[in-house]
């Protein structure tokens, strides 16, 4: 592990390794993981358990976008005759089950589609009446619910083998002698039959290199520093135990901030206050199912905040020592929230042995169709009423441990995760310019939208400048900033549908082709071939120039002479692709060509990129061509102008004939309103304003407040207020409130919705992009402020009136993100289902459709 | 996904491309319809059938559009206003909203439908009544419309306003000839949906009529009218089609295809007498047909007939003629053929259909063969319903009986092979059937039957207590 | 129930992706409720549901523990009727195992597609040390054919050859049954009774057959005829 763990960081790979293996003494003098493990105090048992007598586990996380070059690594170092992925079993999940055996039983498409439409996702076991009835059919149909009925017997089969995320084995001797190994749909990967229960079952080494977004952020935040502000941080030269970071995190300020910038977790952070790193670790477990589920959470807040006593549960005198669980939980003020002690109670108050907790944990975690939790659950509670604990403490413990299965959180995983918090948050805070710049960077990735990221950089002093064609680049960059911090360029990425190349891809691919290269010639035994080729084109020709181009210089190629064939095929290949992969980098081509000499008019930049005309679209939708003086709507009335892409040959004759003036009048000046909703519509933010701030006057006479003054100083206050809809959330946990965050021009608005509202506002809850909210205030003692909803408006349709009601059907507003939960598993919602009448709806339908304008 | 949705769906904010898990977390109990293309397509090309009342030039305009050509028509509905009242209220009682509009080229029509139904734009009129629609109305494509409204030009006098040059640079030639053809400079011909026959002759009634006198009579004057025109031109009909526009809208067809071109209007006559009587549902005259239109829609040149010469061709013929005789007395159920199914079910392995419909299938029909030198595995012939017989005692699990008692006759078993166990489609619906065990029997007396057992053994007989019980035994058919 | 002296070889998992219709763990399961002695899973050249068999025999619920036979079908792209392989020790499992990875990786020519396994008779007999073979033949067989592959398999370093003898239910078993007498008279090998067992309780064959529609892309009504004959460890475990 240290080995891998070495060449990565060779690379300038960012690792950390997570669980109970890597957050050891051995591990953090090996450099695995930067947690002190004398800070944590860690349980050793599940490193080295006598009664698993197996090798540790050791998973360790490195950089999502670059995961693939250490799995490369692990295979060329230790040889597919010893190292192999292992498998996942993908099985038969309710929608593809349904699908196949639909299909299978002569059931129309549109039948099983409406049967898979029904399961929202893949946590549902089976589908149930309602469901079926949900999508119109008829649960009684006797080839429906013979559908179903075989589709549930269907569900949970494996269907197939695929690779599992990072997971590897690695085998002293020749690996193929304990297990068939097969190829992988990928290219280099081999993988073998057996999956990770399979793995652990016998006991077999496993190395887990898994991914994580965060690490590739804090990277690239890493790198920015470096680059323009000269200073090298590694994690493990963060400065640690900084107060500022957590007066930070106190506040609820975790935008972008490693696992903690959630809805729930804000809401936590300034009712936890955190100021040590121990803390941090806390906050991670306890937003958690588990915790969640074994009601922990509030009874560990009160005594943390000293409404509660702290005390430890005991069994009665004659059953031991009184301070047994003391051990166990004097952390954690007596509230067990991490997995291993929920293990530990068990053991000491329940008196398992290890090997039964263990097993306790995997009936949980692994095989849980067999259904041995029953038989733990009556033991666990029952030994420890007889020792006399209290048969409640017993009970919840016992829920907390059912919680674990599914979503275990052991307090060396969280301390792993916490390194990171603290890291990622000492970047928010010391530097937001490099922060939001990588985290632009490395979208997709967490809970929030590039308009919230750059909105909450904008709010701690960071300038955050419009992509423009003469100073982007593909990625978001820093540029000199007039303040204390740099200023944030955007890159042409934050276009959606523009074409670049990822750095981490390309240096990837790099590696992969040089390395095939040397294995080719290596077998044919040919001698390089340095050929004086001719360029591959004039795209490539000005490539040379720029070191970043995938296929470098030309002149550098070495290519393999195989037998007696003929190597201009394969160099033709090889040209075709840098061609055709020159094209699809139409950021680099922007870049090369100004580094020629600055862009002066639209034509001339057309002209001196060569890109396909929809790129040029793109970019005057974008508004990226003010450097030239031309705003968003001259600039795509110019670009429309230019003529079609032509082919190759003919593109010089093509540009070369000016087009004759059109002395046109003038078109109508874009009002504000409409840039800000096209630059939502086109890079989903905008610099210029906030949609919201249009419709304030309005809002105002009818007496809305604006988002920012949803504070603790209106404690009870009855309010209106409105905003756009960024994310509904129903956490399973939280027995079917819904939470909705909303956001104006002045900050957001956190909205609860109790069920029963949630009822009557179903459809404005879900459907809505811009809300209006009735409700009042109330905050918690820790200042955490809610809006208590109590009606609802759907105000969407101002939204889109704002730009002239002319915006056609796209939303000036992505819809918010994503449920988090399912809405519609309410059972209420199946009383007053009515009966199905069918009744066809082109009986009902508009003739000729009309529904362009409302 | 939301294909199309009602009025009431889209004031609840429902649009159309919305995922429906999303439209269903809105609005739990929304009523949802698969949507069904060809079913719409169905309606659209009924009322498509509907509106050749109207004009014979009736064009599909997909999804859910039509064009009706009705130059030189409106006159006879009482002028454009009247047809188009007439139509909208018509169709309105059919129960389908309607938004329809006339003009002097059909993008224009097309384009006022979208904005102002019931509009009649004078020719010369059309820019200027089009003039303040947004530009989505012309139906461009989502591309051209957020171009134009992008520029700001919002509405399509906003876009005629640019000279056509500038447009057409931009949003290419067929958009420019698309605006060019709403504001009424040239037009875009509409596609008929159907051909216009070669011969038509069509006869409207102030009264409508209802008897089938009066139907025959005024197919009887069409039939001569037709043929007078036909004759002109030494065209005889290979296909004729009679429209009955009933008051209320419903439009039937009938055609008559005929093996040689029809030349006398008393072939037409029978021919559409006889097709009229044979009609699985009668013509329904309702309150009365307001219309009836005859029409050639195939014809050919008439030559003179060459009898074939190679007499095999016309054998199919002479046996389609023997059936057709048969069946004619004693009726054409009872002449039947057999035809294979792809089956493993014994019983349903054969199907026998009527022969007049079936007989060219049956003689194409492939049979499974045989395989060399192996036994036939099954009887020849099947007895209409197994026969039940009484088994003392079979070898169990799966063995034969040792003897049995069929039709009050006791029978010994002397040689046995099977089982051959055959499994029932359980995914059909007609109950829950057994697996069945077949063998083939010899008794002593050198009979051979097929008999089987009806259930395994303990796991699919029942009494009427859910005890198990032992299956009962059947014999299935006899070998020759 | 008296224990009958039969063991369940070449038993069908739903490893061998959508032609076995149960799970490995049902298997066990099943075996112990029937007083199965001994059950011998063999996936289409697969060892991937192994694992869950051999796990499940810590589960306190199977009261009887059958022997485990761990080994593999092996279907081959050549044509020859699939052989069942059991590796008789450690050295020979191993051997099984790089035969598979053959089968899936290829050589250095060709490259195979995930997912897929080619896998010719004289790969079977390069690795074949210390194995215990089974023929298994299909409803109707060239018995020349077979008597090849039988001499063969005999010829290699196996460790043991059968040919593998089950009631395929058309109807004309017995004579079947006697032909695989006199081939194996003819070979010198001995007969071993297998069911070729695909689901693990009779309830599961509308499933099986469900299955068969997915693998074949095909409908339950258009392919009912092809749809063969019930089997189950059910009706084995009286005969």
């Amino acid at each position: 592990m240290h080995d891998i763990v070495h060449y990565a960081r060779s690379q300038n790979i960012l690792c950390q390794g997570r669980g109970s293996a890597a957050n050891s003494a051995v591990c953090y003098v090996l450099g695995i993981t930067s947690v002190d493990p004398t800070k944590v105090d860690l349980l050793f048992e599940r490193f080295i358990s006598k009664e698993r007598l197996e090798p540790p586990d050791i998973d360790v996380d490195f950089e999502h976008s670059r995961r693939e070059e250490v799995m490369q690594y692990v295979y060329r170092r230790y040889g597919r005759h010893r190292a192999a992925i292992i498998a996942t079993v993908i099985h038969y999940r309710p929608r593809s089950a349904i699908r196949d055996v639909g299909k299978a039983l002569g059931l129309t498409e549109d039948v099983t589609a409406a049967l898979a439409d029904t399961v929202w996702g893949s946590w549902g076991k089976g589908l149930n009446d309602m469901q079926v009835r949900q999508a119109g059919l008829d649960p009684n149909n006797p080839m429906i619910n013979l559908a179903v009925e075989l589709a549930t017997e269907l569900i949970e089969f494996p269907r197939h083998l695929s690779q599992h995320v990072g997971g590897y084995v690695l085998t002293q001797d020749r690996l193929d002698t304990y297990v068939p190994i097969g190829n992988a749909a990928m290219d280099d990967r081999t993988f073998i039959e057996w999956d990770k229960d399979d793995v652990d079952a016998l006991h077999m080494m496993k190395v887990d290199v898994l991914a994580l977004g965060m690490l590739t952020c804090i990277r690239k935040c890493f790198d920015l520093i470096d680059r323009h502000k000269g200073e090298r941080f590694v994690l493990a030269s963060v400065p640690q135990d900084d107060p500022e970071v957590y007066d930070m995190l106190c506040r609820g300020e975790s935008l972008g901030v490693f696992q903690v910038e959630s809805r729930a977790q804000m809401n936590m952070l300034p009712r936890l206050k955190p100021r040590t790193f121990y803390d941090l670790v806390i906050e991670v477990a306890i937003v958690r199912p588990g915790p969640i589920q074994g009601d922990m959470v509030h009874p560990y807040l009160r005594r943390r905040n000293g409404l509660e006593k702290v005390s430890y549960p005991s069994p009665s005198p004659e059953h031991g020592d009184k301070d047994e669980l003391y051990k166990v939980l004097h952390k954690t003020l007596g509230v067990p929230l991490f997995q291993e002690q929920a293990m530990r109670i068990a053991i000491e108050a329940a008196h398992f042995t290890s090997e039964e907790a263990n097993g306790l944990r995997r009936s949980m975690a692994t095989f849980r169709n067999v259904g041995t939790i029953g038989q733990y659950e009556e033991k666990l509670i029952g030994n420890m009423v007889a020792r006399g604990y209290d048969p409640n403490f017993a009970k919840s413990c016992f829920d907390q441990i059912k919680g674990f299965g599914s979503y275990g959180f052991p307090e060396s995983h969280a301390a792993s995760f916490a390194q990171l918090v603290y890291i990622s948050s000492w970047l928010k805070h010391y530097h937001p310019d490099a922060f939001c710049c990588g985290l632009l960077n490395s979208q997709p990735m967490g809970f929030y939208a590039p308009a919230q990221i750059v909105g909450d950089a904008r709010k701690n002093g960071v300038e955050v400048r419009d992509i423009d064609v003469s100073y982007s680049f593909a990625q978001n960059t820093l540029e000199q900033g007039s303040g204390k911090y740099c200023a944030v360029r955007l890159g042409f990425r934050q276009i959606d549908g523009f074409h670049w190349l990822d750095e981490d891809e390309e240096r990837l691919k790099r590696g992969q082709q040089l390395r095939k290269r040397s294995v080719d010639e290596h077998e044919s035994g040919a001698h390089k071939w340095l050929g004086s080729l001719p360029p591959c084109g004039g795209e490539l020709e000005r490539g040379v120039s720029h070191d970043q181009r995938p296929c470098g210089s030309p002149l550098s190629l070495t290519l393999p002479r195989k037998g007696g064939g003929n190597p201009s095929t394969s160099r033709a290949a090889l040209d075709q692709m840098c061609i055709e992969e020159a094209e699809l980098d139409w950021a680099d081509r922007i870049v090369a060509a100004r580094n020629r000499h600055p862009f002066t008019s639209l034509e001339d930049f057309a002209r001196d990129t060569g890109l396909p005309k929809r790129a040029l679209i793109l970019l005057a939708d974008a508004d990226a061509f003010r450097s030239l003086g031309l705003d968003r709507r001259e600039a795509l009335w110019q670009v429309r102008r230019l003529p079609d892409d032509v082919p190759l040959p003919l593109f010089e004759a093509a540009t070369a004939r000016e087009q004759p003036d059109e002395h046109a009048k003038p078109l109508p000046v874009m009002p504000r309103a409409e840039q800000v909703v096209a630059d939502y519509q086109t890079i989903r933010l905008s610099l210029k304003g906030h949609p919201m701030e249009f419709l304030r006057e309005m809002f105002s006479r009818e007496r809305i407040v604006a988002c920012k003054d949803i504070s603790h100083e209106n404690e009870r206050r009855r309010v209106r207020c409105a905003g756009v809809v960024l994310v509904r959330q129903r956490p399973g946990s939280a027995s079917g409130v819904v939470f909705m965050t909303l956001e104006d021009e002045t900050g957001i608005a956190n909205v609860v919705v109790w069920p029963k509202i949630m009822e009557q506002y179903r459809k404005e809850v879900m459907g809505a992009r811009l809300i209006l909210v009735e409700g009042y205030i109330q905050s918690s003692p820790e200042k955490v402020t809610h809006l208590i909803a109590q009606r609802m408006i759907d105000r969407s349709h101002d939204l889109i009136g704002l730009a002239n009601d002319a915006l056609g059907r796209k939303h000036p507003v992505p819809a918010g993100a994503t449920v988090v939960e399912p809405l519609n598993e309410d059972p209420r919602a199946l009383a007053d289902m009515p009966a199905q009448k069918i009744r066809h709806p082109r009986n009902v339908r508009i003739l000729p459709p009309s529904r362009d304008f409302h | 996904m939301i294909h199309a949705l009602d009025e009431a769906a889209e004031r609840l904010g429902l649009y159309i491309g919305q995922p429906l898990a999303n439209a269903r977390a809105m609005c739990p109990d929304l009523k949802v319809f698969d949507a069904d293309v060809a079913a719409d397509a169905k309606t659209l090309s009924d009322i498509a059938d509907w509106c050749d009342r109207f004009t014979p030039l009736v064009a599909l305009d997909v999804p859910h559009g039509l064009f009706l050509d009705i130059t030189g028509c409106a006159h006879l509905f009482g002028g454009e206003a009247a047809l188009l009242r007439t139509l909208v209220r018509a169709l309105d009682r059919q129960g389908f909203a309607v938004s329809a509009a006339i003009a002097g080229t059909s993008v224009c029509a097309r384009t006022l439908t979208r904005q102002a139904t019931g509009t009649i734009v004078a020719d010369g009129g059309e820019a200027a009544a089009i003039d303040q629609f947004p530009v989505s109305a012309l139906g461009a494509g989502e591309a051209i419309t957020t171009g134009l409204r992008r520029a700001g030009l919002k509405t399509i006098g906003d876009v005629a306003s640019r000279s056509s040059h500038e447009i057409t640079a931009r949003f290419g030639a067929r958009f420019s000839t698309l605006l060019a053809h709403a504001l009424g400079q040239g037009d875009a011909p509409i596609n008929p949906r159907k051909p216009l026959p070669d011969y038509i002759v069509e006869k409207r009634f102030a009264e409508p009529i209802a008897t089938d006198t009066m139907i025959a009579m005024t197919l009887s004057r069409l039939a001569d009218t037709l043929i007078a025109s036909m004759e002109k031109q030494g065209k005889g009909a290979r296909r004729l089609e009679a429209a009955f526009f009933r008051t209320d809208g419903v439009v039937r067809a009938i055609t008559v295809e005929t093996g040689r071109p029809v030349t006398r209007s008393a072939v037409i006559d029978r021919l559409f007498r006889e097709r009229l009587d044979a009609l699985a549902d009668p013509l329904d005259p309702g309150f009365g047909f307001d219309m009836v239109r005859l029409s050639a829609s195939r014809t050919e040149i008439v030559v003179q007939e060459q009898r074939d010469l190679d007499a095999h061709v016309h054998d199919n013929d002479e046996i389609a003629a023997l059936i057709d005789r048969i069946a004619a007395r004693i009726g054409g159920k009872r002449v039947v053929v057999h035809l294979p199914q792809d089956t493993h079910i014994p019983e349903r392995a054969v199907w026998s259909a009527p022969a007049q419909h079936h007989l060219a299938a049956a003689m194409q029909a492939e049979w499974p063969v045989r395989t060399e030198s192996e036994p036939p595995l099954r009887p020849l012939r099947l007895f209409d319903k197994p026969e039940p017989i009484k088994v003392p005692f079979a070898t169990v699990p799966d063995g034969p009986p040792h003897q049995f008692t069929w039709r009050r006759a006791l029978h010994a078993v002397v040689r046995v092979e099977g089982p051959e166990r055959i499994a029932m489609e359980w995914w059909q619906q007609d109950g829950k059937q057994l697996t069945r065990d077949y063998f083939r029997i010899e008794d002593a007396e050198g009979l051979r039957f097929w008999i089987f057992r009806d259930g395994l053994y303990e796991g699919e007989t029942f009494d009427g207590e859910g005890k198990p019980v032992s299956p009962n035994w059947y014999v299935h058919g006899l070998f020759a | 129930m008296t224990t009958p002296a039969y063991a369940e070889i070449g038993i069908t998992t739903n490893f061998s992706f959508l032609r076995g219709g149960s799970d490995p763990r049902a298997y066990v399961h099943q075996a112990s409720i029937l007083g199965i002695p001994a059950i011998g899973i063999a996936d289409h050249n697969t060892l991937a549901g192994v694992v869950r068999a051999y796990k499940e025999l810590d589960n306190d619920k199977v009261l009887h523990k059958p022997k485990l036979l761990i080994g593999a079908r092996i279907v081959f792209v050549d044509g020859t009727p699939d052989v069942l392989v059991y590796p008789r020790d450690r050295a020979a499992y191993g051997r099984l195992c790089q035969l598979l990875t053959r089968g899936k990786r290829g050589d250095d020519i060709t490259r195979i597609e995930k997912g897929e396994c080619h896998l010719a008779f004289a790969d079977l007999l390069e690795f074949s040390e210390g194995q215990l073979l089974v023929l298994t033949l299909p409803h109707r067989f060239d018995p020349a054919q077979a008597l090849d592959v039988l001499a063969k398999l005999k010829g290699s370093r196996a460790a043991g050859v059968w040919l593998a003898a089950s009631l395929v239910y058309r109807g004309d078993d017995r004579r079947r049954l006697a032909r695989l007498d006199d081939l194996a008279t003819t070979a010198k090998v001995p007969l071993l009774a297998t069911n070729e067992v695909l689901y693990h309780h009779p309830g599961r064959r509308p499933l099986q057959d469900v299955l068969t529609c997915i693998r074949e892309k095909s409908t339950i009504d258009a392919i009912g005829r092809n749809i063969s004959a019930a089997r189950s460890t059910t009706s084995c475990a009286r005969r």
